[in-house]
């Protein structure tokens, strides 16, 4: 099709189809990039909540009475996945490991003055 | 919980699509449907009319300025077309009235127009099918964009639509 030889209506017109066809590739283009964001959002929560899992139930375990083999296994799995998390989500782990730290040494206390009350 | 949620975003987007993007296209479908075809001067207006209108219920700034382009492609495609349809009567008039007078109770048959002349007229059909389809692919696309973010915003982003309670 030669261009310079289109009527000036159809020229208008067929200027108007291709930039609305841009916006089409533009659409497309933003809902792929939308969608690409979540699928990633979605996935680092979800390896965030296991890890914090994870790490919950480490805490949570009297360490010392394990097996040293296992407790090695599981320090060790623990630092793998510390590994794969970004800097941010490994602060906001660090954060809640350190007040939980806190919360369960004023527990630790309370429950020495209590026995020392008792006693 | 999370199925129903989703439907209920399905739902929104359909409404949307219905309300949003179908019901402005019922003048020419009326057209359509009761003479058979759509002209291309009505075809033209409406791709302007409805780029516009669409356009500006984005919340997408690139979205809108695409919209603005389109309509404005289109208006002055409609434009054009009018000014040459007026010219091609006023053209025909000023040769009604250079005839004779004594003629102008017979019956002249009149010079089959070329088809050079219908197309520089904006007449000939072929001229006529190419703006249509422009105009349709234009409209189209208006859709699937408006559509596509339509799709982002109520099925991804869950946002509500119309939540007149």
């Amino acid at each position: 099709m030669n261009v310079f030889s289109l009527h000036l209506p159809e020229l208008l017109s067929l200027m108007g189809t291709l930039v609305s066809g841009l916006a089409l590739l533009s659409v497309l283009l933003k809902i792929w990039t939308k969608m690409r964001a979540n699928r990633i959002a979605r996935a680092r929560l979800q390896e965030f909540k296991q890890n914090t899992d994870l790490l919950r139930i480490a805490k949570s375990l009297r360490m010392e009475h394990l097996d040293p083999v296992e407790r090695e296994k599981l320090l060790r799995q623990i630092e793998r996945l510390l590994q794969g998390l970004d800097k941010k989500t490994l602060e906001e782990v660090n954060e809640s490991l350190y007040q939980r730290s806190l919360q369960g040494r004023v527990r630790y206390a309370e429950s020495l003055v209590s026995k020392s009350a008792v006693h | 919980m999370a199925a129903s949620e989703k439907t209920r975003a399905i739902h929104r987007f359909v409404q949307c699509i219905l309300l949003i993007l179908v019901l402005p296209l019922l003048p020419p479908g009326l057209e359509w449907f009761l003479t058979g075809t759509v002209t291309s001067e009505s075809i033209t207006l409406v791709a302007s009319m409805y780029a516009i209108t669409i356009g500006v219920s984005s919340k997408y700034k690139t979205l809108l300025a695409f919209a603005i382009i389109v309509s404005i492609l289109f208006t002055a495609a409609y434009g054009s077309l009018a000014k040459e349809r007026a010219d091609h009567l006023a053209a025909a008039q000023t040769i009604k009235r250079a005839q004779p007078s004594q003629q102008d109770n017979q019956v002249v048959p009149a010079d089959p127009p070329t088809n050079e002349t219908n197309r520089s007229l904006g007449t000939s059909e072929d001229f006529g099918n190419r703006m249509r389809r422009y105009s349709i692919i234009a409209i189209v696309m208006v859709f699937l964009v408006h559509a596509g973010e339509r799709f982002l915003r109520h099925v991804v982003e869950r946002e509500p639509f119309w939540d007149l309670v």
